[in-house]
């Protein structure tokens, strides 16, 4: 159960109302980190365009968002976003192989190069707490400038969701934990 | 030398223009991880939104903001970052003690029980665990779910721009390096 229940819907301030409304255009419904961010609705309305701006209006197609995301949600094991992003990165693209493999800590046989530049300049980030000059070298050459701004963007979103999500151990709408 | 020198403010499009001045304020210039965002200004606005909604307007208290900034900073080595918050910091009280233990990576002998508190949660949540129930309750009681929310986001905004700072290997404005 999560720590925090979600706000009954009929005690929202109008300004929750608002941001909420948004959030659901955005996203169908207020799930996951929002339903505890919308306590607070200017911290809700701008992580959630954040996000949407990454989602949508990235330099980063889909396929390679959604991978970046999992990658993240693996290194820091959340177990909240993993369950939404991974069929989110298959739907996109991204083969159910190298997502089991992410899942299971093992190095994904990716066959693109866009995608190991993604799943490099992610890894490296989380794990080194750096990038090196090669991989930033690589992200540039792949996506440009404006791509690797989306590209480091998104990691460094998804820890913050990441760190969130754990603070309150918010569960996955099944209840499991799909991230040993 | 930067990886990513802030766009020249004569070549920013009106839409980036108008989101420099902005965010801006008072500032001789807009560097750090606006200079980077501000290649999606969609991203410079909700990030510098959040920034807002924490630091500006909310009801945190500026010690334990800038005690969260700074243990953050530390775990990601963000050197900017560190380079901006330690004179914050010391301005509003914090010993040698303080300063020298957060960079040493050691819990700070002489802090007030809450900031030890603070502490304690921000390097759980940064090594990847969930929020023990223990910390989760010490926090509620301590400071209420609502001021509990903005702590964590505090956590999570500096973990997401201290990678986006590493990522492009933004250096100090006056070039030291507090982490070397």
């Amino acid at each position: 159960m999560s720590r925090v229940p979600p706000l009954d819907p009929a005690t929202l301030t109008a300004e929750q109302q608002r941001v909420a409304a948004a959030i659901s255009g955005a996203r169908k419904n207020v799930r996951g980190p929002f339903t505890i961010w919308l306590r607070n609705p200017a911290l809700a309305e701008h992580a959630n365009a954040f996000g949407v701006a990454l989602r949508d209006s990235s330099k980063l197609d889909r396929r390679l968002f959604e991978l970046a995301v999992i990658t993240v949600c693996r290194a820091w094991s959340v177990q909240y976003a993993w369950s939404s992003h991974a069929p989110a990165a298959e739907a996109a693209g991204v083969s159910p192989d190298v997502v089991a493999a992410i899942r299971d800590n093992r190095k994904p046989e990716l066959k693109r190069d866009d995608e190991r530049v993604v799943y490099d300049v992610a890894t490296e980030l989380m794990q080194t707490k750096e990038l090196s000059q090669a991989t930033y070298d690589r992200a540039i050459a792949q996506f440009g400038i404006e791509g690797t701004v989306d590209l480091v963007s998104t990691v460094g979103y998804y820890a913050m969701v990441g760190i969130f999500l754990k603070s309150f151990d918010v569960p996955t709408p099944a209840g499991d934990r799909p991230l040993k | 030398m930067a990886r990513l020198d802030p766009l020249p403010v004569e070549q920013l499009s009106p839409q980036q223009k108008l989101i420099h001045d902005k965010i801006k304020g008072n500032r001789p210039k807009l560097g750090g991880p606006f200079g980077v965002l501000l290649r999606n200004p969609a991203l410079a606005t909700a990030a510098s939104g959040l920034v807002d909604a924490l630091r500006g307007e909310g009801k945190l208290d500026k010690r334990i903001y800038e005690l969260i900034v700074l243990t953050v900073a530390r775990h990601w080595s963000a050197q900017y970052a560190w380079a901006v918050h330690e004179p914050i910091a010391r301005g509003l009280g914090f010993s040698e003690e303080m300063v020298e233990a957060i960079k040493a990576r050691r819990r700070p002998a002489s802090a007030k029980p809450e900031e030890a508190l603070v502490y304690d949660a921000v390097t759980e949540l940064l090594a990847g665990k969930v929020l023990s129930t223990a910390i989760y309750d010490r926090l509620i009681k301590q400071f209420g779910l609502d001021v509990t929310i903005e702590l964590i986001s505090t956590a999570g905004l500096y973990s997401m721009i201290s990678t986006i700072l590493n990522g492009f290997d933004v250096p100090a404005a006056n070039g030291e390096k507090p982490f070397a």
